[in-house]
């Protein structure tokens, strides 16, 4: 128990700091280029400022997985500490962050207005399940790394954006794929408790494969 | 049952199809220094990197008061292993800055004597602003010391702690050691290649070669009962008949090699030919005929 403490110290230390200095980022590019453009705040926020946080909530959640992988888990190791601990640990602080940047758009929606914060409620399930759907998929690839090395994992992240730019082609060019129908299915769907489960019990089921490569791993400290 | 003893029971250790550790018996009693010399490749780290439960054994155990250490809290929090940095050390441990590291050694280590790292921080006059990977080799060197002393951990390991120190850092380094010892009964085992002068520091010495503990005796008590005997080879050969040789030199007639007594057998009162010349030898000495290959000249 204790040894987990100390985990969860040194995680929380080492994450947040890059967490941190990723939300001074956003907020920097953002004001940047609205003031560039010379547009309203308020405006840009409503428009601009989630594709920012995406983009962050990926950029974070990928290099703070490669990070731990490669370096922090090693070295927590070298330190001390079990390899359990310290893994539990990281898995807690990675899903604390993804909450936190859950959080920050919740107040981004209620910083822009009532309507939007409505509407950020009723997708607040979609929400939670894309962020345990990309903690999984990050799982993965770090079990990847962890049992093949950094290269195999890099072309598994590769592979992962060519076929999300592709599927995003394919929707766009072909505007028959998504009906008016299907649309409402989808957001039905969403809506709905579903994938929030799903993803759950991918992450934990990815976090698991995780851990069983990382356990015996030889570590180059 | 031995109380506070870190032992290795049939230990071993492959990568692949090479084998780095073969069924290595060791046990490290309380209150010791001891010194792990091998030579490169000897399997030095990588047998201290599992006594820490940083890494796993292939076969055997490694215990702590008949614990096991790997995946032990309790054990691991008695063992402290002060690894050898570089500026490529483990992907990015050499990107952290100076007190970054001290940080996490504080928040890990259960006994961090965080008013000694000030004081050996202040005394090394490190600055703990940089970054590892700016830091010269001495300056690295002296960052896993007082992560060692400093952690105050019952077994602490140091992997070549001497590394890049000059002279004055070196002696500094072991009289700091040894205060600490006096003062704390902790112990040491410290791995270096740098053997002449850290034997006076070694109460023990654990000799390694390709994988395998092929000494760990007492310092003074090894040394008594080394001798290195040179003179005709003729004469050379007579004399040493039933001991055991090792590190024969051989130059044109004359010949030397070095003898290892018996345990208990005196060399001062061994009876040979005045012809002989008798010489007693350094640790360094013991080391080279223990590991090294035989010289042959002319």
């Amino acid at each position: 128990m204790r040894d987990l403490k100390k985990n969860l110290i040194y995680w929380g230390w080492n994450l947040e700091k890059i967490t941190l200095f990723m939300f001074a980022w956003i907020l920097f590019m953002w004001g940047l280029l609205t003031f560039m453009e010379g547009g309203s705040f308020a405006e840009s926020a409503a428009q601009e400022l989630w594709i920012y946080l995406c983009m962050a909530v990926f950029i974070s959640s990928v290099s703070n997985a490669f990070n731990s992988v490669t370096h922090s888990f090693p070295f927590t190791v070298s330190m001390g500490s079990t390899r359990k601990a310290s893994f539990i640990a990281m898995q807690l602080i990675q899903h604390l962050i993804l909450l936190e940047y859950a959080v920050l758009a919740g107040v981004i929606c209620r910083f822009i207005g009532e309507n939007a914060f409505e509407i950020f409620m009723q997708y607040l399930f979609a929400i939670i399940g894309a962020v345990l759907l990309l903690q999984a998929f990050v799982n993965v690839t770090c079990a990847v790394c962890a049992r093949f090395g950094n290269k195999v994992a890099v072309m598994v992240y590769i592979l992962f954006a060519v076929l999300v730019f592709a599927g995003a082609m394919y929707v766009l060019l072909s505007g028959k794929v998504v009906t008016e129908d299907l649309g409402n299915r989808l957001i039905t769907f969403v809506k709905k408790p579903y994938l929030p489960i799903a993803g759950a019990v991918l992450d934990v089921t990815a976090a698991e494969v995780y851990y069983n490569f990382l356990k015996k791993k030889d570590l180059r400290i | 049952m031995k109380s506070n003893v870190l032992a290795c029971n049939n230990l071993s250790k492959s990568y692949e199809k090479k084998t780095v550790l073969q069924d290595l018996n060791l046990e490290l009693e309380k209150g010791k220094i001891y010194g792990l010399i091998g030579r490169n490749g000897a399997g030095k780290t990588t047998l201290l990197s599992i006594i820490s439960g940083q890494n796993p054994a292939s076969g055997g155990t490694v215990t702590y008061n008949g614990m096991p250490v790997w995946e032990n809290e309790k054990a691991l929090n008695h063992i402290c292993f002060s690894r050898e940095l570089n500026p490529v050390s483990g992907n990015g441990i050499a990107t952290l800055k100076v007190k970054e590291y001290l940080k996490a050694a504080a928040i890990y280590m259960q006994g961090w004597d965080k008013d000694m790292a000030d004081r050996l921080v202040k005394e090394f006059e490190l600055d703990v602003n940089q970054r590892i990977n700016k830091l010269s080799k001495g300056m690295m060197s002296m960052v896993t010391i007082i992560v060692a002393l400093a952690s105050k951990a019952e077994y602490t390991l140091l992997d070549e702690p001497v590394a890049g120190l000059d002279v004055v850092a070196r002696e500094n380094f072991y009289r700091i050691l040894l205060e600490e010892f006096a003062e704390s009964g902790r112990t040491f085992v410290i791995s270096t290649h740098i053997i002449e002068e850290a034997s006076d520091v070694f109460e023990e010495v654990i000799m390694l070669d390709k994988g395998r503990i092929i000494l760990k005796e007492n310092t003074m008590d090894l040394l008594d009962r080394v001798r290195h005997i040179s003179g005709r080879a003729e004469e050379v050969d007579k004399a040493v008949e039933g001991h055991v040789t090792c590190h024969t030199e051989k130059m044109g007639r004359s010949k030397g090699v070095t003898v290892l007594f018996e345990q208990g057998e005196n060399p001062d009162q061994w009876k040979h030919s005045a012809e002989l010349v008798v010489q007693p030898v350094s640790l360094q000495q013991v080391f080279v005929a223990l590991c090294g290959k035989e010289a042959e000249n002319g």
